[in-house]
């Protein structure tokens, strides 16, 4: 008798289990965004938006944030510094 | 600019008490002066023995500074923006806040970079270039005077302005090392609401798309004086010798306290009003932060933060900025 359904993968997943807390606020658009996803499509969502532009070390995502910080405070500042 | 070469050191130019800050840390010497050659409490045989304030002699005359001075000789005081320029006013006080400072923290040997804090009043309209450039030609160069009969100097290299509230906002969203704080900088590009309760200032300045928010940016004389003032109607005390009381809890300010508050919260609603229920957050900072707190994280519906460290968190901050544009 043949098997059936779907062929079972000879390669064994990796789990990785990954717990964190976001913040209301500064996380609102994240926590959005999961909460959009049906039910059991969080993975496939997430490795999606990872490999999407998000597999960049965190130091990249870093620097970008810190470079729009530095240009609002340049901006703030023209107006305040003397 | 060699980091190595050069001391930085943010500054609160405030009217209750002057404010340094850099590498080794804070300090704050109250904005009490008082000119010498009157009787010396101390030498009354009897009466418990006082540290003496700091005695700073310049060309000018000599001068007693700091918590008590106004024990010791005749009080001067002016609340007047004019007052927190030029050698002959405000001078003598800087010259005993960096007495003290190294005293505390060891001599300044480099030439010093300031970023130095002013009130909002100050530094708004057409006259800020004025001031800051009347600041910047006092404090630039080499200082000399005697403090407590032992010469000091001190070179200052460069001086840089920005009203006090500023260095509240740049406290908050950089680190020790004058860099982003990420969960902080983004402050940067909402609307954010910064009050700065001080001696004699209610500073309000709004900060939205990058730039300051004009219709909410204001500074009124309803700052600590205020409460003093209420409970000394007669004016049988100097403000220094109440602030002194109030520093200590001496001073009853039980039923003062309400009235004040009351008189702030109006300032705070009339300038901002509905508008403040938009602001992502409301940084509180001063003095008058602290006796505040309860009256303001009310008004504020959650929304207010108030630093570690309210009353340094000004000059803090400016010395943060130092860092960040080095």
């Amino acid at each position: 008798m043949s098997q059936r359904g779907r062929p079972k993968n000879p390669e064994r997943s990796v789990r990785i289990v990954l717990s964190g807390y976001l913040n209301p606020e500064y996380d609102a658009d994240i926590l959005a965004w999961l909460n959009a996803i049906p039910k059991g499509q969080r993975m496939n969502a997430l490795k999606t938006a990872l490999r999407n532009g998000g597999l960049e070390q965190e130091q990249s995502l870093t620097s970008n944030l810190s470079d729009e910080s530095q240009s609002a405070a340049d901006a703030l500042l023209a107006n305040w510094e003397f | 600019m060699n980091d190595n070469n050069f001391f930085y050191l943010g500054e609160d130019l405030g009217m209750g008490a002057n404010k340094l800050f850099g590498a080794p840390g804070g300090l704050q010497v109250l904005s009490q002066v008082a000119s010498n050659g009157t009787q010396h409490l101390s030498n009354v045989v009897g009466l418990r023995q006082r540290q003496r304030p700091l005695e700073i002699k310049t060309e000018q005359g000599s001068f007693y500074i700091g918590e008590g001075a106004h024990d010791y000789g005749r009080p001067v005081e002016n609340l007047n923006f004019d007052s927190l320029i030029g050698v002959h006013n405000r001078g003598h006080l800087v010259y005993g806040s960096f007495t003290r400072y190294q005293q505390q923290y060891g001599p300044i040997d480099q030439p010093v970079v300031m970023m130095v804090g002013l009130p909002l009043q100050m530094m708004s309209g057409e006259a800020a270039s004025g001031f800051a450039s009347e600041v910047r030609g006092w404090l630039k160069g080499t200082h000399n005077w005697l403090a407590d009969g032992k010469e000091q100097r001190i070179e200052i290299a460069e001086v840089k302005l920005t009203p006090q509230p500023v260095g509240a906002l740049f406290d908050y969203v950089l680190d020790d090392e004058g860099k982003f704080i990420p969960e902080h900088a983004s402050l940067l590009k909402q609307e954010v609401g910064i009050l700065s309760v001080g001696f004699n200032t209610l500073e309000m300045l709004v900060v939205r798309d990058r730039a300051p928010v004009e219709r909410f940016t204001v500074g009124q004389t309803v700052g600590v004086r205020r409460l003093l003032e209420l409970v000394n109607p007669n004016g049988s005390y100097s403000l220094g010798e109440l602030d002194t009381a109030l520093r200590s809890g001496r001073l009853d300010i039980e039923a003062a306290l309400p009235v004040w508050a009351r008189e702030v919260n109006g300032e705070i609603e009339k300038r901002w009003g509905s508008a403040m229920k938009r602001f992502a957050r409301v940084i509180v900072v001063g003095g008058g932060a602290l006796l505040l707190k309860d009256a303001l994280t009310r008004q504020f519906s959650g929304k207010a933060i108030l630093p570690d460290e309210p009353v340094l968190s000004i000059a803090r901050g400016l010395y943060k900025l130092l860092l960040m544009k080095k």
